[in-house]
């Protein structure tokens, strides 16, 4: 091992450690590591925004960023208080109903948009819903954040994680809903049964209240109606867009980023409003992400502990899978798994790479693990701590150990099925 | 014309006073904002009248506003009956909320000094120096901005009127 692996091996742990424990901005970290990487030589100009294996993975950049602009654009129609108004409508005001209903919503919204703007969007609603019943909101919000972790696993877009590992491992739209969306829709219901069971106390109907509820009037959350109709045209073409990839040939980021300017441009809106939902901050942390996991894979570390692992691994990949998954949801419950797995897709890949078809549920394992682990700790995925900063912030402290205490049973339970449906699906049979 | 001209006595408020107390200065005097004391009555602070208006409203419709228009009048009633439980205090811990060091300006500071130490400061109110302790005198933004007028010749509103 040279000096400089050593010192980039060092870097890399530094820049862990400080995202975990958010010493720093972790933009400020993953630039600052970047930077660092580039003073020791371990990358440069070319090796970082022009190399497909070692630089910034301008796909996942663009499509998050297209994406962002699109939800921005999206959220000032109202649609999503609209929707969450009239579910709880339909609901007659029973809380264990308007629970579910949101708890669906949110998994739907989830798999669509990332975990911590539908988090944002839901969070106000139900606040409102929960103060008209009377009911306690910290349930619905826990609920409604490990619901956004769960179905933000069915599809590429759903959570960040998925982005790196398509783009890593050039997988489709498709193929994450072919492969994922089974599993969450079970894992889904088996939440909202776990949701019945850990939260019963909160569940007490007051019919004085519920007609509360029924009196509030969705139709009127709803802004401009033109802008409604343009934005679902657009979304509705960018998921076509996503799902024809075989017929189009368009990378994700290629379409999304087409849709999000059609978007601004049939939305006429000022810049503030178009641009005011994108997380600059994020796409830079991203960015420096890359930049050191690609040194690593410069200096040749990924390649080695790809090689290590394989011959670990040998034919085993059923084994490996389960190790994956187990191994992806403790490691996200304890750090970010947006860095996790942007240090694990280059390992994955290459051990798909050396497996070939037996190999690739390893992609799936990973997924799963990182995205389902997020659950089981209030710092496990970003959505949590943003949902329990503004649970905080009205009043309805979520403490570290009563979000830990539901997150360790869901994780336990919703990881738990699925090692049968790895083995099952892609193993046993 | 300088400060001291121009100073009038304000109300002063604490972190302890309630939503309905500062809203009502508010409301009774037409103050573009309202000055905050520390604990031992010296002014610190100034926090804008639709600030005091935001400590009024469940902050979930501040996060998103499109959720305001779906009460009904009884609804949107029920939104008020907890006005006296909120503080100037949780105002000031509000992170949406501009809290402003007050500006402090010499008594004998001439009107253009004054119109431009409260446009750097973004500020509508000034804390007059060197007035008593226990009696501060303030400069507010409606009177530089009336004697600013009068200085430019410009005639009365209602003056015209007449």
């Amino acid at each position: 091992m040279t000096g400089q692996v050593i010192l980039a091996l060092g870097v890399f742990l530094t820049a862990y450690v400080l995202i975990a424990t958010e010493k720093l901005p972790r933009m400020t970290t993953a630039l600052g590591g970047a930077a660092a990487m580039v003073l020791i030589g371990a990358t440069n100009d070319t090796g970082m925004f022009f190399s497909e294996e070692s630089g910034i993975d301008w796909n996942v950049i663009f499509l998050l960023l297209a994406m962002m602009i699109i939800v921005g654009i999206l959220r000032q129609t109202g649609l999503f208080e609209f929707l969450a108004i009239w579910a709880a409508k339909k609901a007659r005001g029973y809380p264990f109903r308007i629970m579910v209903i949101l708890v669906v919503i949110t998994a739907v919204l989830s798999a669509l948009l990332d975990n911590v703007t539908t988090v944002l969007l839901t969070a106000p609603v139900t606040l409102l819903v929960c103060e008209r019943l009377a009911a306690p909101p910290v349930p619905f919000l826990i609920a409604e954040v490990m619901a956004s972790n769960i179905g933000g696993t069915a599809t590429l877009i759903g959570d960040p994680p998925n982005i790196i590992i398509a783009s890593r491992g050039g997988l489709t739209f498709n193929d994450f809903i072919i492969n994922l969306a089974p599993i969450i829709a079970v894992l889904l219901v088996v939440f909202i049964g776990l949701c019945r069971w850990m939260f019963r106390s909160a569940f007490r109907f007051h019919p004085d209240r519920a007609a509360r509820v029924m009196a509030l009037n969705e139709k009127e959350a709803l802004g401009e109606r033109s802008l409604l109709i343009k934005s679902l045209v657009v979304v509705g073409l960018v998921l076509i867009g996503f799902v024809a990839r075989p017929l189009l040939g368009l990378a994700p980021s290629l379409v999304a980023m087409l849709g999000a300017g059609l978007l601004i441009l049939l939305a006429r809106l000022e810049p503030r409003k178009v641009f005011g939902d994108v997380e600059w901050e994020t796409l830079l942390f991203f960015a420096g992400l890359f930049i050191m996991i690609g040194s690593l894979v410069n200096l040749g570390v990924i390649d080695a502990v790809g090689n290590a692992a394989a011959s670990l691994i040998g034919d085993n990949y059923d084994v490996a899978a389960v190790a994956m998954l187990a191994g992806s949801a403790f490691a996200s419950g304890i750090i970010d798994n947006i860095p996790y797995v942007a240090t694990l897709a280059p390992i994955t890949h290459d051990l798909v790479e050396a497996g070939g078809a037996a190999a690739k549920p390893l992609w799936w394992a990973l997924a799963l693990g990182a995205d389902l682990g997020g659950n089981a700790t209030a710092v496990g995925a970003s959505a949590n701590v943003v949902v329990i900063g503004i649970a905080k912030r009205y009043d309805h402290p979520i403490s570290f150990w009563t979000f830990t205490k539901y997150g360790l049973v869901v994780t336990a339970v919703t990881v738990g099925l699925c090692v049968p449906y790895l083995l099952l699906r892609y193993y046993l049979f | 014309m300088r400060a001291a001209d121009l100073q009038v006595a304000l109300p002063v408020v604490r972190r302890e006073t309630n939503a309905v107390e500062a809203g009502r200065l508010i409301a009774d005097s037409g103050l573009v904002g309202l000055v905050i004391a520390n604990k031992l009555g010296v002014p610190t602070a100034i926090v804008s009248a639709v600030d005091v208006l935001r400590l009024m409203v469940p902050g979930y419709l501040l996060d998103d506003v499109s959720l305001a228009a779906v009460f009904d009048e009884a609804g949107a009633a029920e939104l008020w009956e907890h006005l006296a439980e909120r503080t100037v205090g949780e105002m000031l811990d509000d992170e949406g909320v501009a809290v402003r060091k007050i500006l402090t300006i010499e008594s004998d500071a001439e009107l253009v000094e004054i119109a431009a130490r409260m446009v750097d400061a973004r500020t509508q109110i000034a804390l007059v120096r060197d007035s008593p302790r226990d009696a501060p005198m303030f400069v507010t933004l409606p009177a530089v901005i009336k004697t600013v007028l009068a200085s430019a010749g410009a005639p009365d509103s209602r003056s015209e009127e007449q």
